[in-house]
């Protein structure tokens, strides 16, 4: 491999083996869109896979999916998300085990784990998937500070968001991107700057 | 007629290898296809005359999985060391489908090995106007009529939340695709088939719908001294459909 090189991201569903190969080489982990707990016991497995192989585990090696969606109240966000988000669990992630699975795509260790469980694509329980899942709506605020708490509890500086889903129409897409960009950033940037002060004033005393 | 299998599992190159033998006599080994659901009881006349051996090839049934088994000749090399492990020093050889693609690859390689070759619907050539189906693109509840003619032979279908019979398929299929996702031929192979100069019988469910019958012109023009046996009404599972084909490959090994 070239050096030096950019950064590089595994992209996996949760297999042990995948994570494996990501710590060894000292390479991000980036999870698809899977339940939470799932997602952090997936993390939890590369920060010490990692530190196993030698490599500093940094927040920007854990990566994270994210349904997203600013408006006005938390009503509206529901009223304006609910319909596209259920497009894609029930109709654009409806597949059989043939194409979720092909031969080979996983160990088959992993597929008695998964097909004993319950299916996780093709249903929809509004209720499950906003509470077991990385969704958030609402209002800015809100937004903000269920992000900040969740790239705390994941250990990750790298949530990465989607704006548009499903059959979403471009006017929301350009309306929830503009109200994170203008609402929400600023919000995160001022929670990280708090974060950052004692930092910045022990910096500033050691400077005197 | 039952026959009674003896499984018996050795460790091959660091691989477990699990081996199933009936009968006394010569030696006669038959390398399976890709998948194991059927079992073996089509075999069991062979074991009248023969020491018969099955083995597992690595990533089916009970021998272990072995990742870096990505091609025939890997196959070839792994029943190398079982043959001298098992001390045989020539035998006569059963190929059917992938196994046949395996067994003939094989006898390009170790001719002097083998006293005969039996090739049942084998993969491995490709023959342009007659193509082998890509089994990958077969539903696996669409599969029955791709497999035989007289679908009793089948048995019941499986139940769909059976998760061992789940997990067993997918591990087949996961070994089968380590050689034959791109394709189900290796198109070097004509090139040496000359070179198989042991008395070569094809048999050939004539409806064959996984691998044509038609294909047999290819091979017979490749192994000219080889045999044709075709068998009516049947399909690739022409050894499970037609026990006059079990019987036909016996007398042909044993004359």
């Amino acid at each position: 491999m070239q050096k030096p090189h950019p950064k590089i991201a595994i992209v996996g569903t949760g297999s042990p083996e995948t994570i494996q190969i990501a710590a060894e080489r000292g390479f991000a982990y980036s999870s698809v869109f899977v339940p939470i707990v799932q997602q952090e016991k997936t993390f939890k497995a590369l920060r010490e896979a990692s530190a196993k192989y030698g490599h500093d585990f940094t927040p920007d090696k854990a990566m994270f999916n994210v349904i997203v969606y600013v408006a006005e109240s938390e009503a509206q966000a529901e009223r304006e998300v609910k319909d596209h988000i259920r497009y894609f669990f029930e109709d654009s992630t409806r597949t059989t085990a043939r194409y979720l699975n092909p031969p080979g795509y996983i160990s088959a260790e992993q597929l008695r784990i998964r097909a004993s469980a319950t299916a996780s694509h093709g249903g929809f329980d509004w209720d499950a998937l906003t509470q077991q899942w990385r969704i958030v709506y609402g209002t800015a605020e809100h937004v903000a500070n269920t992000l900040g708490k969740w790239c705390e509890s994941a250990n990750s500086s790298r949530p990465l968001l989607h704006h548009h889903i499903g059959d979403m129409p471009h006017w929301k897409v350009v309306k929830n991107m503009t109200l994170f960009a203008e609402e929400v950033i600023p919000r995160l940037r001022k929670g990280k700057r708090k974060e950052a002060a004692p930092a910045r004033e022990r910096a500033l005393q050691a400077a005197k | 007629m039952a026959v009674h299998w003896k499984s018996e599992t050795v460790t091959v190159n660091g691989n477990k290898t699990e081996i199933l033998t009936a009968g006394e006599g010569e030696p006669l080994m038959f390398w399976h296809g890709a998948g194991t659901g059927g079992g073996w009881d089509f075999a069991a006349p062979w074991a009248e005359k023969f020491k018969v051996y099955i083995p597992l090839h690595p990533g089916w049934g009970g021998s272990a999985d072995d990742t870096s088994m990505t091609g025939m000749q890997d196959y070839v090399m792994h029943y190398l060391d079982l043959l001298d492990q098992l001390k045989i020093a020539k035998f006569s050889l059963i190929g059917f489908s992938m196994g046949g693609w395996m067994a003939a690859t094989f006898a390009t390689q170790h001719a002097e090995k083998l006293k005969k070759l039996v090739l049942v619907g084998p993969a491995g050539l490709r023959v342009k106007e007659h193509p082998t189906t890509d089994l990958f693109k077969i539903k696996p509840e669409e599969i029955a009529p791709y497999l035989a003619e007289n679908l009793a032979v089948l048995g019941p279908p499986p139940d769909p939340h059976d998760i061992d019979f789940i997990v067993n398929a997918y591990r087949e299929q996961t070994s089968f695709a380590r050689v034959a996702w791109e394709r189900v031929y290796d198109s070097k192979l004509p090139k040496y088939l000359h070179r198989i100069t042991v008395p070569t019988l094809l048999v050939w469910g004539k409806q064959d719908k996984l691998v044509p019958s038609a294909q047999e012109k290819t091979w017979t023009k490749l192994i000219p001294h080889a045999q044709v046996k075709m068998f009516e009404p049947a399909g690739h599972l022409v050894l499970n459909e037609k026990p006059e084909a079990v019987r036909a490959i016996l007398e042909f090994l044993a004359s």
